[in-house]
């Protein structure tokens, strides 16, 4: 299974490691196995999709309701019926971009990008 | 996350779909049924049945309004927050007067009593059964069931966001889109699962997209509500009397007034509309100083949704709204992306397209999971064989598939038993209409635990079709009118009812019959693999997913 992974097994393999008596190592261990890589890297990335892509999607929508040349109660609609493409583009762009970690970076960066711009175009 | 973009989006579109599928699967099934609301409605209080069913007509409108006005301060406490005189509609063609109470300590929204007047005016049916009926659906499919309806939307809408990702990463990793709609391999199991999977994803893949991506914008301002803080500072008020202009803020004075007469409205309804129907009137705090009238244009089947109103003052009569003429930009698509959502601008023929294309959703939703489960097993075959127990991964999965495939028709069908056997006077008569379609997808659920092969889903599928199959008999025993009498009256409603229930127990019966052929010869067709048969790894659905993408690379 090429394109699967296999949370049996990595949750397997973290519960014999923690019986070990050595408890701190046993998590060393753990953190050294290729499955729980493999675990950690699916979590970092889908907390960032979950997460950082629902605050830059948001930050994003909030932004367009301040620049959008329509009136603000237009513009709330507008950006509010956008706002859910945005959030499954971000999603999409957190499990394909190349390093685990550059999805939270880069969409935490998007949503602090929109939030200077509100606090600009805000005044 | 994987190599290539390819199988990223792959391996989300397994995940996002997997996930929260039995969830989406109770969504995709509520919401087909609440297409038809309405007809389920009517179809649940067959004291309804006889006698009430009338055509708009606007002659009559004037008498209508006195008689309702008149019945209304006769009959209502004097404690009720609203009146409302409903005029017939094509899908409820009945005159019905009704009030809601305030609501009780813990609820949001007070109960509504419904009278109904005779069409021949002779008198008033007040004794109807409680039920939910349709709107029991309508609200399953938001607000689920057993919990608050605000932590329910959130977890609607946390799985629609799934299913949002789930159709944009199958529609990628499916190049083959257009062959593979004319593509049925059947009796190659895996690959035949596959094939149902994508057929009934593509066939309504303009349908799926648009109800997940409205259905997120119907609930948007509960899921990111920021916007309007940013664009109103934090003023929702503001927004929300942008959004319903007809909003009632006024509380109640308390001080008592005499309530205009209705039919003196009627004059100036009829310079500003013309001899447009009207479909509603909503006297609010009746006999109040801040009272205040609403009457509701029927819309009939304009797209967008919005509402056409007027608003007059309860005791003086003073016009205080109308519905402006040209919407914006912004808020016709808002509306008719509602609109497209609700199917409420759809006829008869187009709704049943609808309900058919969320049934294909169901399909496309419970294919998947029994692709899941058939993967789990395969991939465990070896160990099965030995005589090891299936992991409870497996067990689960199984399970819960046999649970909400199985259950839900299952539950529905006892929904609409217990609304016809339960005694009318029952004391919370419609809560236990609601139990007892639960009370079905447990037992489904006990009897998953005990078995879950082929020859258990046949003989569920069989119960559950024949149950349906019998629904015209038990409509016929147990309200004033069979089908035939309501074909020869002309009550469509309840008509397609009784057929769509034939119809779709049929189905069931003709696909557990199917079933039946297949146990007989497993070894040339395995669906599900037994224990002895020769199943080659090779038609693992995931081999055979990464097979096909990389043809499609090639």
């Amino acid at each position: 299974m090429p394109n699967m992974p296999a949370p049996d097994t990595s949750a397997h393999s973290s519960n014999t490691q923690m019986r070990s008596p050595v408890f701190l190592s046993g998590i060393v261990q753990w953190f050294k196995q290729e499955q729980s890589v493999y675990a950690v890297k699916v979590f970092v990335r889908a907390s960032a999709a979950m997460l950082a892509g629902y605050i830059a999607a948001a930050t994003l929508a909030c932004l367009l309701t301040l620049i959008l040349p329509m009136p603000r109660f237009e513009s709330t609609l507008t950006a509010n019926m956008l706002s859910f493409l945005f959030y499954a583009i971000a999603i999409i762009y957190a499990f394909c971009v190349r390093k685990t970690w550059h999805a939270w970076r880069d969409l935490g960066l998007v949503s602090l990008l929109c939030f200077g711009l509100i606090k600009v175009c805000g005044q | 996350m994987k190599e290539t973009f390819f199988r990223t989006l792959s391996w989300l579109h397994t995940w996002a779909g997997l996930l929260v599928c039995w969830v989406l699967l109770l969504i995709f099934f509520a919401g087909s049924l609440s297409y038809f609301r309405h007809e389920i409605t009517q179809w649940t209080e067959p004291e309804l049945h006889q006698g009430v069913y009338q055509d708009y007509q606007s002659s009559t409108l004037e008498s209508q309004l006195d008689k309702g006005q008149s019945y209304l301060e006769e009959h209502s406490p004097s404690s009720v927050q609203r009146w409302m005189i409903s005029f017939p509609t094509e899908r409820r063609p009945l005159l019905s007067f009704s009030w809601q109470l305030p609501p009780e300590k813990g609820q949001r929204r007070g109960k509504v009593e419904t009278h109904v007047a005779l069409a021949d005016n002779s008198g008033i049916i007040s004794e109807v059964r409680e039920s939910r009926g349709g709107n029991f659906f309508y609200r399953l499919h938001f607000d689920l069931h057993y919990m608050p309806a605000i932590t329910a939307r959130y977890i609607v809408g946390f799985c629609t966001m799934f299913m949002l990702i789930a159709l944009i990463s199958g529609i990628v990793i499916h190049k083959r889109i257009f062959k593979d709609l004319f593509s049925f391999r059947r009796d190659k199991g895996a690959r035949s699962w596959l094939d149902a999977h994508n057929v009934s994803s593509v066939i309504a893949l303009p349908y799926h997209i648009m109800i997940t991506y409205t259905g997120l914008i119907t609930l948007m301002l509960l899921y990111i509500p920021w916007t309007v803080n940013t664009a109103y500072s934090g003023d929702n008020q503001a927004f929300l009397q942008d959004l319903n202009p007809d909003r009632q803020t006024e509380k109640a004075t308390g001080i008592a007034a005499t309530q205009v007469q209705l039919s003196q409205l009627l004059p100036q309804i009829k310079a500003t509309w013309g001899d447009a129907p009207i479909k509603q009137v909503i006297i609010s705090f009746p006999k109040d100083q801040n009272s205040q009238i609403t009457f509701y244009q029927n819309m009939g089947k304009d797209v967008t949704d919005k509402a056409n109103i007027l608003i007059f003052s309860g005791t003086t009569g003073e016009l205080k709204y109308a519905s402006p003429h040209g919407a914006s930009g912004a808020l016709a698509t808002y509306d008719t992306m509602m609109s497209l959502h609700t199917a409420r601008f759809a006829g008869p023929l187009l709704r049943i397209l609808f309900f058919f294309c969320g049934l294909l959703g169901c399909a496309m939703v419970a294919t998947g999971t029994l692709m899941w489960a058939i993967r789990i097993r395969q991939k465990q075959q070896k160990l099965i064989d030995k005589g090891e127990k299936p992991s409870l991964g497996l067990r689960l999965v199984e399970g819960l598939n046999f649970m909400f495939i199985i259950g839900l028709p299952l539950g529905t069908v006892a929904f609409f038993y217990a609304n016809r056997v339960l005694p009318a006077h029952l004391i919370g008569r419609a809560e236990w209409e609601v139990h007892s379609l639960f009370i079905a997808l447990i037992a489904m659920g006990i009897w998953a635990i005990f078995g879950r092969s082929r020859r258990h889903w046949q003989m569920a599928l069989m119960i559950t079709g024949i149950l349906c199959c019998t629904l015209p008999m038990l409509n016929a025993l147990t309200s004033p009118h069979n089908i035939i009498d309501n074909i020869q009256s002309n009550q469509w409603a309840l008509v397609g009812f009784d057929l769509l229930a034939l119809l779709l127990g049929g189905i069931m019966l003709f696909a557990s019959q199917k079933l039946t052929l297949i146990t007989k010869a497993p070894a040339k067709y395995p669906k599900r693999p037994t224990p002895n048969s020769q199943n080659t790894p090779k038609s693992s659905i995931t081999t055979e997913l990464s097979s096909s993408l990389e043809e499609a690379k090639s």
